[in-house]
């Protein structure tokens, strides 16, 4: 590959080729201030190569390679490259780890205890926990949130996060506009801009948590709360999660611990206002 | 064999049998545990990885798959079939997005199709088996979401 | 609702009543429809007995029982 960048995010190395420059370039820009791979070795690679040779220049269209792909993925323009990396590395992770039980959640943490949020793409899980993290939490994570069998901690995986639409704005309200990636439109999800988390989510990216809240939000009408118990939670993680059927006994038994360890609660949700007072009031009670 | 039961209606699998079944647990009580013969019981965890990966991918359907032939159709109920035949429809001219096909599923049109047109192209997709281009993002699109 | 992991397939199951029930009755060993309604405390009625059965043959399709013949 002619262009290429290395980072280590949370555990994790990642390597990413590029066949065109402003990718890579992108990439370097955003992870300012992320270290590289130990030893420089990565764990996982993403190529980002031309859907055809001539595609390269003519409307150039990128492929996302790597250690693990899937099937029917469809080609992103070049001026989605920095999208096509991030979808890349997502992949690797979804498809490649297996130190973890990898939850589609986002993770904040603070005292050492982390709060986890799962919930369907467009949730808000990913703008609470962003905002959280501007207020006093630390970023773990807007995506993915590794659990550890062993030892039952989270792990931090704080790549920036991935703000969608309205709450790109919202974001970008109150943060330095050095921590924002370049806007990137009219991507099958609408609007996307990343946002790197704050500095002491990456100085202590090493820094793992104890789970002590698990929160299903999502948007609703009015307020409202609901105790989920501890079969529901574990279904809904099951299916939050991309590699549980996978690890086999060592994800039920660190899931099963994980859903009956720790309350959670269903949190539908008006505004983020009230996600953020529901949160801190959910966390006040929650037991220690 | 390894259980884990909730507490709400929770009869766990070591909760009951017939020598400590509790006192004045009413027949009626043990009649609706019981449940109608049709009912299903058991629901069998399968991997989230395609709707999780669905999720942070961006995946597509060629309609119809490129192995089944240049130039075909599709006619209204999804078969693939020569151009031209009658009720059928010219197919689109790229592969059509997992957005798109979100949006079909809940009724929209395709970009550029009428409503016939979208809904044989829906039909289609419904009948994508597993190894035919699209199969996977088809699948990533039906799985309950979490 | 009970969550069971089966070791021999490495699958998850949901589990609704009375299927726990039925795979607790049969800890005390084989036995048919009649006798495990009997185990769980019911008549052996054929109500029963036919409900019991349908579990047993979605239980022993997810390969939680054997059912011999």
């Amino acid at each position: 590959m002619r262009h290429g960048f290395a980072v280590r995010v949370g555990p994790v190395g990642f390597r990413i080729g590029s066949e065109w420059q402003a990718p890579v370039a992108a990439l370097a820009r955003l992870y300012e201030g992320y270290p590289a791979p130990p030893d420089g070795v990565a764990d996982f690679t993403v190529r980002l190569e031309a859907a055809r040779p001539w595609r390269r220049w003519a409307r150039p269209a990128i492929t996302i390679r790597g250690d693990f792909t899937l099937p029917d993925t469809a080609p992103l323009p070049l001026a989605q490259g920095l999208l096509a990396a991030e979808m890349g590395m997502n992949l690797q992770m979804a498809l490649g780890a297996r130190r973890w039980l990898l939850l589609h959640a986002s993770c904040v943490e603070r005292d050492g205890r982390a709060l986890l949020m799962s919930g369907h793409s467009g949730a808000g899980k990913s703008t609470l926990s962003a905002l959280l993290g501007e207020r006093g939490w630390r970023l773990l994570g807007d995506e993915f949130a590794l659990l550890d069998p062993a030892t039952g901690l989270v792990h931090p995986f704080p790549r920036p996060v991935s703000l969608k639409n309205e709450s790109i704005a919202v974001m970008a309200a109150d943060i330095s506009h050095e921590r924002f990636g370049p806007l990137i439109a009219g991507t099958p999800k609408g609007d996307i801009r990343h946002l790197r988390p704050a500095a002491d989510a990456i100085a202590r990216m090493a820094e793992p948590a104890r789970p002590a809240l698990l929160l299903f939000p999502q948007f609703g009408q009015t307020e409202d709360l609901r105790p989920v118990g501890p079969v529901e939670s574990f279904v809904r993680l099951t299916q939050a999660s991309t590699n549980y059927v996978a690890l086999g006994e060592t994800g039920y038994a660190a899931l099963t611990a994980l859903a009956q360890g720790i309350p959670a609660i269903g949190v539908d949700y008006p505004d983020t206002a009230s996600a953020l007072r529901l949160v801190e009031a959910l966390w006040a009670e929650a037991p220690r | 064999m390894n259980g884990m039961a909730d507490q709400q209606g929770g009869d766990g699998p070591h909760g009951h049998d017939a020598a400590d079944a509790p006192a004045g647990f009413a027949p009626t009580r043990r009649r609706l545990m019981l449940g109608a013969a049709a009912a299903s019981t058991v629901v069998t965890i399968r991997p989230a990885l395609a709707s999780t990966a669905g999720s942070v991918m961006n995946c597509q359907v060629p309609v119809p798959d490129p192995k089944l032939g240049a130039g075909k159709w599709i006619d209204g109920q999804g078969r693939v079939v020569d151009a031209g035949s009658p009720n059928a429809f010219r197919p689109p001219y790229r592969p059509l997005k997992a957005e798109e096909i979100r949006r079909a599923m809940q009724g929209a049109n395709f970009p550029g199709a009428d409503y016939e047109q979208s809904r044989a192209y829906m039909a289609y997709i419904r009948k994508l088996q597993n190894g035919m281009s699209g199969f996977t993002c088809y699948q990533s699109l039906q799985m309950p979401r979490p | 609702m009970t969550i069971l992991y089966h070791r021999p397939s490495g699958m998850t199951h949901v589990l609704l009543p009375p299927a726990p029930n039925i795979l607790a009755a049969l800890d005390a060993g084989p036995a048919d429809a009649a006798r495990i309604a009997e185990r769980l405390g019911f008549a052996a009625d054929d109500e029963a007995v036919d409900v019991i059965a349908a579990r047993l043959a979605e239980l022993a399709q997810s390969g939680l029982v054997a059912i011999e013949d």
